[in-house]
């Protein structure tokens, strides 16, 4: 069994502890591209005026993410941003958010643009694919559909390079994808090595 | 029997034959998924131990002496929230509604079941009761 | 030339409204998250917890 979420469904949703005391809001969902795996959250502090805070949280920290808290054994779990390089890092550069971008095919296809990442929330926090508003060549223009990712992939800048096989195991929803995303990189596998 | 039940009940002092206030809410452990003592409205103090109870009867708790009603210990007795109309959040970060009732054991002071309006959930599940929610294992 | 109190009454509420609204619109933007992406290997291998992966 796996469990699919939408990045975006995160961000806003509070960080519980066990022990039931709300200690933050998710701000951004922070992924390393190579190794495809969600790094961890950076937060805001509670309520409407509560600004961004210098503690994350990293995924190995948690306790569980699910539809309407994330759960984290105690307070202590928050780390200062320095402390780790790969998230924190990342937001105090504040930058490198992928909604928006461009995907484009290895073979040079624009697909589309991103409006949300899929994450495996389960296990590993592994990032299995993009929703993106898809291209006239794709599916009829504006639709929204998912797009699976292999094990690891190549970010550079602004565009996002998926392999053009990809465009096959394509769903609508996400009760479907998971299967998809199995088989798209069970081939990649078998395919290429 | 249930929180709502119990609530407003008389707490009676034996030895001196007269009430000394009445049941206000409860202090529950999640650890040992019991209640640990009784909030107390209209007393001079406000907690009285379960300990400390000789019984908790179908129409009045009765304790030995007025003495035993005391101020909140710094923690769990003074900061702790209500369970009744909590929210509920499994350890999956799940909601799972509020807290309407919570069925007890007058004897031991064990919780047996939350209930919320959609579920009763078993008090051993229980694993924290803070400011945001009741957290219950799954 | 006079001007009427009232008028100076609409100015003020205007400018509180004007700076409330900054503040709320500043506010959701300092709040707003994205989703990150951190590129090179040299940060994968500077997050500790990822440490033993690699």
């Amino acid at each position: 069994m796996s469990t699919l979420l939408r990045a975006t469904e995160l961000h806003g949703l509070v960080v519980v502890t066990l022990g039931g005391d709300e200690i933050a809001d998710v701000k951004d969902v922070v992924w390393r591209a190579a190794g495809g795996s969600v790094l961890g959250f950076t937060l805001n502090k509670r309520g409407l005026f509560g600004g961004p805070m210098k503690e994350v949280l990293t995924w190995a920290a948690l306790h569980w993410v699910g539809p309407d808290a994330v759960m984290v054994p105690d307070a202590t779990v928050l780390v200062h941003r320095d402390d780790v390089t790969g998230a924190g890092g990342a937001a105090g550069r504040g930058g490198g958010d992928v909604i928006g971008d461009d995907v484009l095919t290895e073979d040079g296809r624009r697909l589309g643009r991103v409006v949300d990442v899929i994450i495996e929330v389960e296990a590993s926090g592994d990032v299995v694919g993009y929703e993106i508003e898809a291209d006239e060549g794709l599916r009829s223009g504006g639709q929204r559909v998912l797009l699976p990712l292999p094990d690891t992939l190549a970010v550079s800048g602004e565009k996002l390079i998926v392999p053009a096989a990809a465009v096959d195991f394509v769903a609508d929803d996400l009760a479907g994808f998971g299967a998809a995303v199995e088989q798209f990189r069970t081939q990649l596998r078998t395919g290429t090595s | 029997m249930r929180f709502t039940e119990a609530l407003k009940r008389e707490i009676v002092d034996t030895s001196a034959a007269s009430s000394i206030g009445r049941v206000a809410g409860f202090v529950v452990d999640p650890r040992t998924h019991a209640v640990t003592a009784l909030r107390v409205k209209k007393a001079d103090h406000d907690i009285l131990a379960w300990d400390d109870v000789s019984a908790f009867g179908v129409d009045a708790v009765t304790v030995d002496t007025a003495a035993r009603i005391r101020a909140p210990h710094q923690g769990v007795e003074a900061d702790q929230p209500s369970l009744l109309g909590h929210r509920v959040l499994d350890e999956r970060g799940v909601e799972h509604g509020a807290v309407d009732d919570v069925e007890f054991d007058p004897e031991s002071g064990t919780v047996r079941y939350l209930l919320t309006s959609r579920e009763e959930i078993d008090g051993a599940r229980l694993r924290g009761i803070g400011t945001w929610a009741v957290v219950v294992s799954v | 030339m006079d001007v009427s109190p009232l008028v100076w009454v609409v100015v003020a509420v205007a400018i509180i409204l004007a700076v409330l609204l900054a503040v709320l619109v500043i506010q959701r933007r300092r709040r707003a998250g994205g989703v990150v992406v951190v590129g090179g290997a040299a940060d994968a291998d500077a997050a500790p917890e990822h440490r033993e992966e690699s």
